[in-house]
């Protein structure tokens, strides 16, 4: 985890440390026409092109998430995530899937300042995450310091524990970059809180979809997106 | 956040909890009483030992989990082929198995309730003459179980 803390820490240093050193170059002679015609209002739609990728490559997993942002002042920009995963975790001693939806609901800061004629970004977000969804134990080992049974029996009995929910406060970091006009591709990385959440009854939430993977000592999670959106422009500003 | 990772069941974990059983003197049976080379072996399948030669008044053995009766052989004077002195009695257990999860690290494990005993009766050459079950419900190794006596 601290690890993680660290790259997030570093990537936060890393942007605004981009964001000074452009404005260091920055020419004062831009004209005010140049910077109206960067100031593109509208709403971004986009998917999460890294869970179809895993859905494609990774045994057990399928997923997808679609993105809306609607930008609302020159730095400030409303998000929505909406997003379904169904994810195995075959372990030796322990085989169950969680499927289930959620959404994320938040908003965007762009840090950065472009130069005339640039609509890219390093942004800041903040979310707060909502999961629906159920675990279904498949079956699982019994845990024994004493090893004189050779026998090591799975427990098949599949059990499933449906109207699961969980919430999460989450920070996101990342890039956006416009390809084409209006097309812009983003990577950016979170970290997770989990505020809330309901147990299956002798079990646990494994994994929770849009959470991710849970750990047993804490309640921080983390994921990553990489994004590719269209900007539908709305008006100009 | 803890230092332990979250693939590792830690050693001082209570898991699947063994069974303890006290040796006492049939006569005076709050006394304990050591069983000279005791040998605790599994009936159904005799090749598997779950307590090896040794002179004990207590031992802790695991039950079969994947079952609800463990049935075992328990040898008197274990370390010698002399037929007269050496002594093998029967004893079944009998309970229910309740799976309980832990953590993601250790997974499920499995405490035994209801526990009741059965000692075969061999006409004469038994050297265990009763038992007692001190606790019906087996969910930590901390104390006795089951007092068996000769």
């Amino acid at each position: 985890m601290q690890r993680i803390l660290l790259f997030f820490i570093s990537l936060m240093l890393l942007s605004t440390a981009a964001v000074f050193a452009q404005e260091s170059t920055e020419s004062p002679s831009d004209t005010l026409a140049q910077k109206k015609r960067d100031n593109k209002y509208g709403l971004r739609l986009g998917v999460d092109l890294a869970k179809p990728l895993r859905t494609a490559i990774e045994d057990g997993y399928t997923g997808f998430e679609i993105t809306a942002d609607f930008r609302v002042s020159k730095r400030f920009y409303a998000a929505l995530e909406l997003g379904t995963e169904e994810k195995e975790r075959l372990e030796e001693n322990l085989n169950s899937i969680a499927r289930g939806s959620y959404f994320k609901i938040g908003a965007d800061f762009n840090a950065y300042d472009n130069w005339p004629g640039l609509n890219n970004s390093i942004f800041a977000g903040l979310r707060y995450g909502f999961s629906s969804f159920e675990q279904e134990l498949l079956s699982y080992g019994i845990y024994t310091t004493d090893q004189s049974y050779e026998e090591f029996q799975l427990r098949e009995e599949p059990q499933t524990f449906e109207s699961l929910n969980a919430s999460w406060i989450e920070l996101m970091v990342g890039v956006k970059t416009e390809l084409f006009n209006n097309l812009f591709l983003s990577l950016n990385v979170q970290l997770k809180r989990r505020i809330s959440e309901t147990k299956p009854e002798n079990f646990d939430n494994l994994y929770i979809p849009g959470f991710n993977r849970t750990y047993d000592e804490s309640s921080f999670g983390v994921g990553y997106g990489y994004t590719i959106s269209y900007l539908i422009p709305i008006f100009k500003r | 956040m803890g230092c332990t990772r979250d693939d590792i069941c830690p050693e001082d974990t209570q898991t699947t909890p063994l069974l303890i059983i006290t040796f006492k003197d049939f006569a005076n049976r709050t006394l304990s009483k050591t069983v000279p080379n005791l040998e605790v072996r599994d009936a159904e399948n005799s090749e598997i030992v779950l307590f090896s030669v040794s002179s004990t008044d207590s031992i802790a053995i695991p039950l079969r989990n994947f079952d609800t009766r463990t049935e075992l052989l328990f040898v008197r004077e274990a370390d010698t082929t002399d037929t007269d002195e050496s002594n093998a009695d029967r004893f079944n257990l009998l309970y229910t198995t309740e799976d309980i999860y832990l953590n993601r690290a250790c997974g499920f494990i499995t405490n035994y309730n209801d526990l009741s005993g059965q000692l075969i009766n061999e006409e004469g050459s038994n050297w265990l003459f009763s038992f007692e079950v001190l606790q019906t419900t087996i969910s930590d190794d901390n104390a006795a179980h089951l007092t068996l006596f000769h």
